[in-house]
């Protein structure tokens, strides 16, 4: 069995810390990750909690395959509830943390409360120690990395937030090797409202798979046949920077705050110009991929720019400079803030400046005061204070709302959902908020052959991405292995010794995200909800492949119902009792 | 006639990693034939442009097209 089996409970206020079987029939249903996470975030957290109180609960969730030689099996789960949001939170890191986790003895960490003083957690093994953290409040993400590994091992893997997290920024990240984020939804923000700095774990144990020699022997196999492919080397040449000629082709390059679908200087911004300044790769644990791609510039050294970052900080902001985008990064990964919200932030103050709506000094392609925007909002001072309420608190104190860039209160990614009608979706439907790993039928449409600019089959081909993405991020698999539900079935059913199908694992997709649904229904959340901004239904795009293009309201609200129906959902979106008991979700 | 071709990603090899360069084709030439001719395998294409259009591979080339091919990808 790859589960260690035990779960660590870390009381925050009290100091106390224990450690509890994990609940094997959750572990079932669920397997790990994002879905047993959810889980036990669902039934101990009650409803209405605020997110930055301490009795909100941040949980580490490794999963079935963490630790093993599984490929791309590196990532942490992180759950919580969010800040930015008020909904269900689950974010994946990469690095070599949940490894360490698990070889530490645990499959989960359940972290309560809130310490009386800066602190930093401590693991090693079956030690557990809240440590004073007050030479390393007010350090960025990556020094305070630097100095764990100073005082403690240089092996120690750790996480931590930078000072947007201590100032409870709601787009603050949480940060591990210096450039791997759990970037989205303010779970760093979490993390500073438990006055907790960083979390470090060093392992000495190990993982004990079944029939090791097969399983070594099909591992290698997969390596060769379904890794080290075609389909999934683009992740080593390139990494996601590749997606800016891809988008830019197909009119969904999110550009001036999605004004527009192409940006004119992109081959600037894309996979080209990057090499120009790469300096080195890396990879998780587990993984020959390696998508990591440092890039280093006169002022700045960076693992990245990840297309996100490239879109949302780069065309979205209507920067072309590529290395003013590279120090762009820098400071948001050391002030430990995510780029896709912090670039979304500036881009819709950019549009309010420019539209007379209200000044905040910040125009499209202004490098100058682009770059002086993740100081301020991390610290909380000037127009930092404004910028960091996110577009939808932004937009409801100054106006905007048709082009405040967000769904449920999280910041667009970078694909324009009128050049992709599922994603739009895709979007609105999202457990967190606007995402795209939840589902990305960008794929199968603004790529593939399905037709982008029509609702038709669109619903379910949403439900079946939420159902494979959800099981991915609960064995926990990195998203950049196209592997197919069977293979997952395979190898888990190598690992648990008895047949887990195809069927089953979907099933176990389908029950996460009804889960999930009803977390955010408990949460007072409703159909209203499942929308999208204004600027989708009402402005056609007008550039490139997608001019003219929008998103027509009664088709969106055609594929929204249908979607709930296809879901067993009543027409209010809310799961009904037959598809819960069906699921077993209680 | 000439058109200019350029492949993305690990489909680089099938232009002998050359990034954007040129070749003569007959005329009359259709995407799939190049697609069969450069011995791309259709598991490994995931979008194909010319000009700035998405175009399945039934599309007829013209004089100084520009052909760009996309691997297949996950994630985002």
């Amino acid at each position: 069995m790859s589960y260690t089996g035990k779960l660590l409970r870390v009381n925050l206020t009290t100091g106390h810390s224990q450690v509890e079987e994990l609940n094997k029939q959750w572990a079932v249903d669920y397997i790990g990750g994002k879905g047993l996470g959810l889980k036990y975030l669902y039934e101990e957290l009650a409803p209405g909690v605020a997110p930055l109180s301490p009795d909100n609960k941040l949980i580490l969730m490794t999963g079935l395959f963490t630790g093993t030689i599984i490929p791309l099996s590196g990532k942490l789960a992180i759950i919580t509830k969010s800040p930015a949001t008020g909904t269900i939170l689950d974010c994946s890191i990469g690095g070599h943390f949940a490894a360490e986790l698990k070889y530490a003895g645990y499959d989960a960490v359940i972290l309560e409360g809130k310490a009386s003083k800066p602190s930093y957690l401590y693991i090693e093994d079956k030690i557990v120690e809240i440590r004073d953290a007050s030479e390393l409040w007010g350090q960025g993400a990556q020094e305070t990395e630097l100095i764990l590994r100073e005082k403690i091992n240089q092996e120690v893997k750790a996480l931590a937030i930078g000072p947007a997290g201590e100032n409870l920024v709601t787009m603050s990240c949480i940060t591990s090797e210096f450039y791997r984020q759990a970037g989205r939804g303010g779970v760093g923000a979490v993390m500073g409202s438990k006055n907790l700095k960083a979390i470090a774990v060093r392992g000495s144990g190990s993982i004990s798979v079944p029939n090791i020699k097969q399983f070594a022997s099909s591992m290698k196999e997969f390596m060769q046949t379904d890794i080290l492919t075609d389909t999934n080397l683009w992740a080593n040449t390139d990494g996601t920077a590749l997606l800016v000629d891809f988008n830019q082709d197909t009119g969904i390059l999110p550009t001036k705050n999605f004004q527009q679908g192409t940006f004119d200087d992109y081959q600037a911004i894309n996979s080209d110009a990057l090499k120009a300044v790469r300096s080195g790769k890396k990879g998780c644990f587990s993984c020959a991929l390696g998508c990591g791609n440092y890039s280093r510039t006169g002022r700045s050294t960076v693992e990245g720019p990840e297309y996100e970052t490239l879109a949302l900080g780069g065309s979205n902001c209507g920067i072309s400079d590529l290395e003013a985008i590279i120090e762009f990064n820098d400071l948001c990964d050391n002030l430990g803030m995510d780029t896709i919200s912090v670039g979304n932030v500036i881009a819709f103050a950019m549009e309010l400046t420019e539209k007379g709506i209200k000044d905040f000094g910040l125009r499209f392609g202004d490098v100058e005061a682009y770059l002086k925007i993740p100081g301020l909002i991390a610290a909380q001072v000037g127009i930092g204070v404004d910028l960091g309420l996110g577009v939808k608190k932004l937009s409801e104190k100054y106006g905007g709302s048709d082009f405040a860039m967000h769904v449920k209160g999280l910041e667009f990614p970078g694909y324009e959902p009128r050049g992709s009608w599922g994603m739009g979706l895709a979007y609105a439907t999202s457990d967190r908020g606007a995402c795209h790993m939840r589902a990305w039928p960008v794929a199968q449409e603004a790529y593939g052959d399905l037709d982008a600019f029509t609702v038709e089959g669109k619903a379910q081909l949403v439900i079946e991405l939420q159902h494979y993405n959800a099981v991915k991020f609960s064995l926990i698999l990195c998203d950049f292995w196209a592997l197919s539900l069977e293979t997952m079935g395979t190898i888990v059913s190598n690992l648990l010794e008895r047949t887990v199908t195809e069927q089953e694992l979907s099933q176990v997709g389908e029950r996460v995200v009804n889960l999930a649904r009803q977390f955010n229904v408990r949460e007072g959340f409703t159909k209203d909800n499942d929308t999208l901004p204004g600027r989708i239904f009402k402005e056609t795009l007008k550039t490139g492949a997608t001019k003219g293009q929008l998103l027509p309201l009664e088709e969106y609200e055609k594929m929204l119902a249908e979607y709930y129906s296809l879901r067993g959902w009543d027409r209010d979106g809310r799961p009904t009792d037959a598809k819960l008991q069906e699921l077993g979700v209680n | 006639m000439k058109i200019t071709i350029r492949f993305y990603g690990p489909l680089d090899k099938y232009g002998s990693q050359l990034g954007l360069y040129q070749q003569e084709i007959k005329s009359d030439f259709t995407l799939a034939q190049l697609v069969e001719q450069l011995g791309v395998p259709y598991s490994s294409l995931g979008l194909v442009v010319v000009n700035s259009v998405k175009r399945d591979v039934g599309y007829r080339l013209e004089e100084n097209d520009e052909v760009k091919f996309f691997p297949i990808i996950a994630g985002g």
